[in-house]
């Protein structure tokens, strides 16, 4: 059995990082990231590789695209704040199909959109992440390493303020993951054989004139993502009238007062998305198909909840049951994230005294 | 030795009227806010602050703002083009004879040194360029210290940040050069430790049209690991030590306006500071130290512009 360590969902990735072969890492300080930039700047050069204190988010994405094009396995991290700087580079080099990962830690849930959907042009996607916890922190790290290489798609770790800061035990067994193909696409300066062209429409594969079809050829992996990489953890769905669904950090706090309300008598279940892009929605349709409705409970006006009705399909109401809820810093979370108030929430809706 | 001082000549020249309210939350000993305070009194209503990301945005505790002006925030990058766009409002309300020439606004930006050095560089080089008649105050406590003291361009070779552990191995950038390439209609560097000084370049400024540009040195309790109280000497040792020469330019020349009689040793300067500590223990380190003491030695033996 693995030694078990104490530490903060941020020093949990860092680590995670580090075993899975970040060599890479560059950041722009920013609450509730900024630990992890702290973090790298020992780490790296204990491990060999670069932590680079940029001057913005521009930058460090900038640097980090460059070494991830290089096939060293890269790393950023921000807040939503400063994922908005990077919208640019992102949506190119996801084009360009190179890998990395990107931490997004939120300030609350707001950030949902942004991750899911990015702010980039054209037609590009990031694997979304989102761990509950620091030990599952560690382990999606690792994981997104993994997949960021496997399909040459960037890959985001959603997390928040209370992921960030949050003391746990971790260990960091070294996980059973396929082998994975060298990185021949990488630019080398044209060693022993033509030069590679690392841009959204100079696939190194194949030379061609053809726009559409470079793109259409990068776009193609999306649909084998969808099919092949949703995560995604339930409970207590077999007789569930009512479906809760909730993401990241909170998502824990959902699966306690399911847990409660079950003690209760409530036929209560959960749906807790791990992966947010590809949405679980077999998952969530499925729960929803013997349910009588499906409550989403996120930190924010509603923005997972337009996934949730992508996948229930009017079936069932699909009711909202979280909100904005912003401590006075406005960084952390407030008030909404306690279980007595989502428990009480699950009994109004699960009552049908809230019209759905 | 200081220049004779044309507005500000004595301490009973300083107005008792506050521009900026006590009791903020910033932290106490805060060298940026003591010189923002007097930069504001010399500045003068009416104005209107423009914020960039930084310590100083924490002084807007939503949803007030301790200033008697107002205060619009912008992007961390933008700053200095958000004040592009209310100097260019107002000129056309001026314009069309909705706002007197009495009733016309200044327009200054507040920025920190990571801004300033870095993510807003090029909006700031692009107003200067533009020519746009603005203040630009720069509080410098040499690293990110809104977010716990990470190394910023400005932070000092050797210089221990919470993202340089083992001591900044870059040299500080040097943003009044950079300013003062693009000829601003002012640029000066100032000191909260030296008020008359600081007051009477802000005030002097105000008499030409054009970017005024400022980059005060400010003393940073928590980050520079030194007691809110010694805040004024330690930020008065930097100059008496040559480490945060006292200047500005006029005629293209630059000149200095504060020259101590008899320079303080850096070292001095930096043992104050526990943020410089890993140079003396547990041992000394005599590279790092001679070339910090040779740097400034060169500076003021290359300083062609003495006090008049």
């Amino acid at each position: 059995m693995p030694e078990r360590v104490l530490m903060e969902g941020s020093a949990a990735i860092v680590e995670a990082a580090v075993q899975a072969g970040c060599r890479f890492y560059a950041g722009y300080p920013i609450t509730p990231s900024t630990e992890i930039l702290e973090l790298m700047s020992v780490r790296m050069p204990q491990v060999g590789g670069t932590c680079m204190n940029a001057e913005s988010e521009i930058e460090a994405i900038g640097m980090v695209w460059g070494a991830a094009g290089c096939g060293v396995r890269s790393m950023i991290a921000s807040t939503g704040q400063g994922i908005s700087l990077m919208q640019e580079s992102f949506a190119e080099l996801a084009n360009a199909q190179i890998p990395i990962v990107a931490v997004n830690m939120c300030r609350g849930q707001g950030d949902y959109f942004q991750a899911t959907r990015g702010g980039g042009h054209g037609d590009y996607r990031f694997i979304v992440l989102a761990p509950s916890t620091a030990q599952e922190a560690a382990d999606l790290t690792q994981l997104a390493f993994h997949l960021a290489d496997k399909w040459r798609n960037p890959v985001m770790i959603m997390g928040d303020f209370l992921l960030s800061h949050t003391s746990e035990m971790v260990s960091f067994a070294a996980p059973a993951l396929a082998e994975l193909p060298p990185k021949e696409w990488a630019v080398t300066g044209a060693k022993g054989r033509r030069g590679i062209t690392l841009s959204p429409l100079g696939p190194s594969e194949k030379l061609s004139t053809d726009v559409a079809a470079a793109l259409a050829n990068v776009t193609a992996k999306h649909s084998a993502i969808v099919s092949e990489e949703v995560r995604v953890e339930h409970g207590f769905l077999e007789d569930a009238e009512l479906v809760v669904v909730a993401f990241g950090f909170p998502g824990r706090f959902v699966k306690y007062a399911v847990r409660l309300a079950r003690e209760r008598g409530l036929r209560v279940g959960y749906v807790r998305p791990i992966s947010l892009w590809p949405f679980p929605r077999h998952a969530v349709a499925s729960a929803a198909a013997t349910a009588r409705a499906v409550a989403v409970f996120e930190l924010n006006a509603g923005q997972m909840i337009e996934d949730v009705q992508l996948s229930v399909l009017g079936r069932v109401p699909v009711v909202a049951i979280g909100g904005i809820s912003h401590d006075h810093s406005g960084f952390g979370v407030g008030p909404l994230l306690n279980v007595e108030h989502i428990l009480k929430r699950i009994g109004q809706v699960y009552s049908g005294k809230e019209d759905p | 030795m200081q220049t004779r001082r044309e507005i500000y000549r004595s301490i009973k020249d300083v107005p008792h009227e506050e521009m900026l309210a006590a009791g903020t939350g910033l932290c106490g000993g805060c060298g940026g806010l003591l010189a923002l305070r007097l930069f504001s009194k010399a500045v003068g209503e009416p104005c209107i602050f423009v914020n960039a990301a930084g310590c100083m945005t924490l002084l807007a505790t939503f949803p007030f703002s301790p200033f008697h002006a107002s205060w619009l925030y912008t992007s961390m990058a933008s700053a200095p083009a958000g004040a592009q766009g209310i100097r260019d409002a107002l000129d056309v309300l001026i314009d069309k004879g909705r706002l007197s020439e009495a009733e016309n606004l200044k327009v200054v930006v507040v920025t920190g040194d990571g801004a300033a050095n870095g993510i807003g560089l090029q909006s700031t080089l692009a107003a200067i360029h533009r020519g746009l008649d603005f203040y630009y105050f720069c509080y410098d406590n040499e690293a990110f210290a809104n977010t716990g003291f990470q190394m910023s361009p400005a932070s000092p070779l050797g210089s221990r940040t919470s993202t340089s552990p083992a001591g900044t191995k870059t040299h500080k950038q040097d943003v009044f050069e950079l300013w003062r390439a693009q000829r601003p209609a002012f640029v000066a560097t100032v000191s909260p430790a030296y008020p008359l000084d600081l007051m009477d370049k802000v005030a002097r400024a105000g008499r030409v049209k054009g970017p005024k540009m400022f980059v005060s040195l400010a003393a940073c309790p928590p980050g520079w690991g030194i007691e809110p109280a010694d805040s004024v000497e330690v930020a008065k040792l930097a100059v008496d030590s040559g480490v945060w020469p006292l200047k500005e330019v006029r005629d293209a020349k630059v000149i200095h306006t504060v020259v101590p009689h008899e320079f303080r040793r850096v070292e001095e300067y930096l043992q104050t500071q526990t943020r410089y500590r890993h140079l003396f223990e547990p041992q000394r380190q005599e590279t790092t130290l001679a070339q910090l003491q040779d740097e400034v030695d060169r500076y003021w033996a290359s300083a062609s512009g003495g006090c008049e």
